[in-house]
């Protein structure tokens, strides 16, 4: 006997695989941004922005797939749950995915960086990488422990972050216009990582709502 | 474009009164095709003519062509035994026979000449199957149809319909008299029926049409208003009155 409602499930699976999928992409243009600060790879920051299209793409049929899904399944309780975490989680990924954008945009852009940008850019790259991996693996296994964690470990971003503003805070002020014009960019460029670092929160988050049906704020 | 039937210019009318109006409409193979519309519309009406089941009624006149693989089943040389094979057709109560579950699906091909029982096991066995009830009466094959439940007496109905190995099905409300677990039962069933069937389904439930079926059909007092991908007509369909209808501002 068929279990009841199989296509529907077999379609929810497929909504819940293209998420993963999308986010695996955001995974990888994060892996080639360090890749591309820490080679210099112009060409490479350039791959990353013309894979935002098919990123962005991804989304959208996301977010018709979920739209088919609610107007022609009246989806009720987990099942509802599912379809609009999908929704939420696709709509952050694309964000975190243009972050990636802004700094390949940067990267190709600036020609010289300043003191001790390079450490600090990968330092934090490589932790947005980390919680990205991990909450991916937290919603495909829908791990809500695993999810909390790596809200938490947003802090350790959000610290190093400040940290490392104030010091070329201290570069921005030199009398050197060009120096100063740099210490500027740079920030904004940590400035897209911390950001990140709150789109994965807010997936966290999401990954509680799917699995336990409540609404938290982890931060 | 596939199509199994193709109905243009259709005009159907009981003694005076006017029951279908002008329905141009095409059933694509292996598609399940849905009939919406508020009560009275005529989608019932529409439903019994692809098998000519409105012969029946001494006050039903029809215009119009009706070609089913080309053919005009009105024609006065049709073969009506041989559409109804074809084209089978399940109800919106179970009618089982009142004889054993066995008999009721073997029913068909014995009337139509199969006597060997080997062969009939393999019919009764593969037809229980693809209506997805065999698990559940294979223990109790000579037990009478009437002691199952609603839900299995309409899956054996459909069993009873899939022995004659039609090409297409026509439902005309088929889980209306069933609880919300064998409807899902019976709605799963269509979706895997139609890899190899055909279906036609008249359905009071948007819910269900929208569900199951690829195209959708929304009649209105006679006409037929919109006809469309489903995905279209339950997220953007083109007429207002339609749109009216599915999100429940009609009347």
């Amino acid at each position: 006997m068929t279990p009841n409602r199989k296509h529907f499930m077999d379609e929810l699976d497929d909504l819940n695989a293209k998420v993963v999928k999308m986010g695996f992409e955001v995974f990888s243009s994060f892996q080639n941004i360090i890749k591309a600060i820490e080679h210099k790879d112009n060409e490479l920051a350039n791959e990353i922005m013309e894979k935002d299209k098919y990123i962005n793409e991804l989304e959208v049929s996301i977010n018709v797939d979920a739209y088919l899904l609610i107007a022609k399944q009246c989806p009720v309780a987990s099942d509802l749950r599912r379809i609009i975490s999908a929704l939420k989680i696709s709509n952050d990924l694309e964000r975190i995915g243009d972050y990636a954008v802004n700094i390949a945009k940067y990267l190709v852009k600036t020609k010289t960086f300043v003191d001790r940008f390079l450490d600090s850019t990968i330092s934090l790259a490589k932790k947005v990488l980390v919680m990205l991996e991990d909450i991916l693996e937290a919603f495909s296994k829908e791990n809500v422990e695993k999810a909390i964690n790596v809200s938490e470990f947003d802090e350790k971003i959000d610290k190093e972050y400040k940290e490392t503003v104030k010091l070329f805070i201290q570069n921005a002020k030199s009398d050197d216009e060009e120096k100063s014009e740099e210490a500027m960019r740079s920030i904004l460029v940590l400035k897209q990582l911390e950001r990140a670092g709150d789109h994965i929160t807010n997936i966290a988050e999401n990954i509680v709502y799917l699995v336990n049906g409540k609404r938290v704020e982890l931060d | 474009m596939n199509n199994v039937f193709n109905i243009k210019n259709l005009d159907l009318f009981y003694d005076d009164f006017q029951a279908l109006k002008n329905i141009d409409l095409d059933v694509e193979k292996n598609k399940v095709t849905a009939l919406i519309g508020p009560s009275g519309c005529g989608k019932s009406t529409f439903i019994r003519c692809l098998n000519r089941m409105n012969d029946l009624i001494p006050s039903c006149k029809i215009e119009g062509n009706i070609q089913y693989h080309k053919e005009d089943i009105y024609d006065d040389n049709y073969d009506v035994i041989g559409l109804r094979t074809d084209v089978g057709m399940v109800f919106q109560s179970p009618n089982p026979f009142p004889m054993s579950i066995y008999d009721n699906v073997a029913y068909g091909p014995r009337c139509a000449g199969n006597k060997n029982k080997d062969k009939l096991d393999k019919i009764v066995e593969n037809s229980l199957k693809k209506a997805a009830l065999y698990d559940e009466v294979k223990d109790r094959m000579n037990d009478s149809a009437m002691g199952l439940s609603g839900g299995q007496q309409q899956r054996l109905c459909i069993a009873r319909a899939i022995a004659m190995e039609p090409e297409v099905i026509l439902m005309d409300e088929p889980t209306s008299a069933l609880d919300p677990i064998a409807t899902l039962k019976i709605e799963e069933l269509i979706n895997d029926l139609k890899e190899n069937y055909t279906i036609v389904i008249v359905t009071h439930s948007m819910q269900q049409a929208a569900r199951i079926s690829d195209k959708t059909a929304f009649f209105l007092m006679g006409e037929l208003i919109e006809v469309d991908e489903t995905d279209k007509i339950f997220t953007q369909p083109s007429n207002q009155k339609t749109e009216d209808y599915i999100t429940g501002r009609f009347g």
